[in-house]
């Protein structure tokens, strides 16, 4: 088992959100690095590794959100499932959303999953321990550096 | 314009040409001088009148063209606003679903850390207010969510099918099971047995006249809820009839109302939705509701689902 930290790439705008899912993540004790960028360009710029991000890792995880501002969650993902050297992360919808039409767009252009947040706060907790759980340990991502 | 004149001069041509070679192959046929004077005259009778025929088609198609015009531009304009509206509605609905409720369910999570981590910091009256924070937030998610529920009610296009009201009772059962066993509450149901109609759209309309039936019953008589159903013509009525509290006249009218209620919030837990959800729906089909009751001594709910629609 892989037991180096893990690089999970946070796509959040609100501010109250990044704190509770970096909670979430401190409490299922996941050894992981939890990088949050709070609008789409960012999350480009971290992926493209552009300045200010030119030291950062590639992330082994991404969640994303789909309301953000200068360049939306599906555009995001857009680019994401286009670039050949991104395609394998995994990207997870992690939104406040439960509308049909981002559910399909999401599926549509290539997210790996769709969650919609819940309001109960260990019902969030459970959550990012079920993400960690199937897409750190059960499932096999391929190794590419 | 175009089109009008197009059609004038064909038949002005048409004619025309009839005439002409019409002139001809009788000459040719016959081949008499003096006829060849008198075709002379016709041929000009026919050119003269054809042309005014003519004149007056392009005049009338021109008019008639105008107002179909007019009418075409007007339907266009209603379509483009009602298209509008209607992607304005779908705004309004992902607002709702989204924007509304990330400030109310991340302020909620974060009084709910709060509670968890300092709670016991704080004093009881403290713990109150964050209590009563979270219930409050956590309502108010609960009414944006029903808000959409409405809102999408009726823009659902279901077929009409024949429906068993047996299956369908046993179905809605299933779906209440938890309040109706934690209330003890039994379900009967009699009358005709099948009707036509939108089997979802029913199905809701029912199932929130049973959950209120169950919901606002008289402990510790259990409550029981009896569904019937009678034809009429025109008509088919279905009435749900509960032992429980009853509404006092008054408020017959303003139940169907949204978001209106009669008890306090944290003892029966609904937003005030169910009862107008089920008018939208029965005003849909065109079928109408109401209620009669009287306090202490259970309600009946009446609607009717029209045969012809």
């Amino acid at each position: 088992m892989n037991m180096r930290p893990i690089n999970i790439l946070l796509v959040e705008d609100n501010e109250g959100d990044i704190l509770l899912t970096a909670e979430a993540l401190e409490e299922v004790n996941i050894n992981n690095n939890l990088y949050a960028v709070r609008d789409g360009e960012q999350a480009l710029d971290f992926l493209e590794r552009n300045p200010p991000f030119a030291n950062e890792q590639l992330p082994d995880l991404i969640l994303l959100d789909i309301n953000l501002p200068r360049k939306n969650g599906i555009e995001v993902l857009k680019h994401i499932k286009n670039t050949r050297v991104l395609r394998h992360i995994p990207v997870i919808i992690l939104t406040t959303s439960s509308s049909e039409s981002d559910i399909s767009r999401s599926y549509d252009n290539y997210a790996n999953c769709y969650i919609t947040k819940p309001s109960d706060i260990s019902d969030f907790t459970h959550i990012m321990k079920v993400i960690e759980d199937f897409w750190m340990r059960i499932v096999k991502l391929p190794n590419l550096t | 314009m175009k089109t009008s004149f197009k059609i004038a001069t064909i038949y002005a041509l048409s004619g025309i040409l009839w005439i002409l070679l019409s002139d001809k192959l009788l000459l040719l046929i016959v081949g008499d001088e003096d006829l060849m004077e008198i075709s002379y005259i016709q041929t000009l009778k026919g050119t003269f009148y054809v042309s005014f025929t003519a004149v007056l088609l392009f005049f009338l198609v021109n008019s008639y063209h105008r107002k179909l015009n007019e009418k075409i531009r007007s339907l266009e304009l209603l379509n483009q606003q009602l298209k509008q509206s209607n992607s304005e509605l779908e705004q309004y609905a992902y607002i709702a679903s989204h924007d509304l409720q990330e400030p109310l369910r991340v302020t909620g999570s974060l009084l709910q850390r709060l509670q968890q981590k300092y709670s016991d910091k704080l004093d009881d009256k403290a713990n109150k207010y964050i209590h009563l924070s979270i219930e409050n937030a956590s309502r108010m998610r609960k009414f944006v969510q029903d808000l959409l529920e409405f809102s999408k009610v009726g823009n659902m296009n279901e077929t009409l099918t024949t429906v068993n009201l047996a299956e369908l009772t046993e179905e809605i059962k299933l779906d209440l099971e938890k309040i109706i066993t934690e209330n003890n509450a039994e379900i009967r149901v009699s009358g005709v047995s099948v009707v036509v109609a939108e089997r979802l759209k029913l199905k809701q309309v029912l199932s929130n006249l049973i959950s209120n039936g169950i919901k606002y019953s008289n402990p510790p008589v259990p409550p029981v809820i009896k569904i019937h159903t009678s034809e009429t013509p025109s008509d088919w009525e279905i009435s749900v009839t509960d032992n429980g509290i009853g509404i006092a006249p008054e408020f017959h009218q303003r139940i169907f109302e949204l978001f209106q209620r009669l008890h306090p919030s944290s003892e029966n837990g609904g937003t005030g939705i169910g009862l107008a959800i089920a008018k939208k729906i029965v005003d849909k089909w065109s079928g109408s509701i109401r209620v009669e009751s009287q306090l202490q001594s259970g309600s009946t709910f009446y609607f009717t689902i029209p045969k012809k629609r």
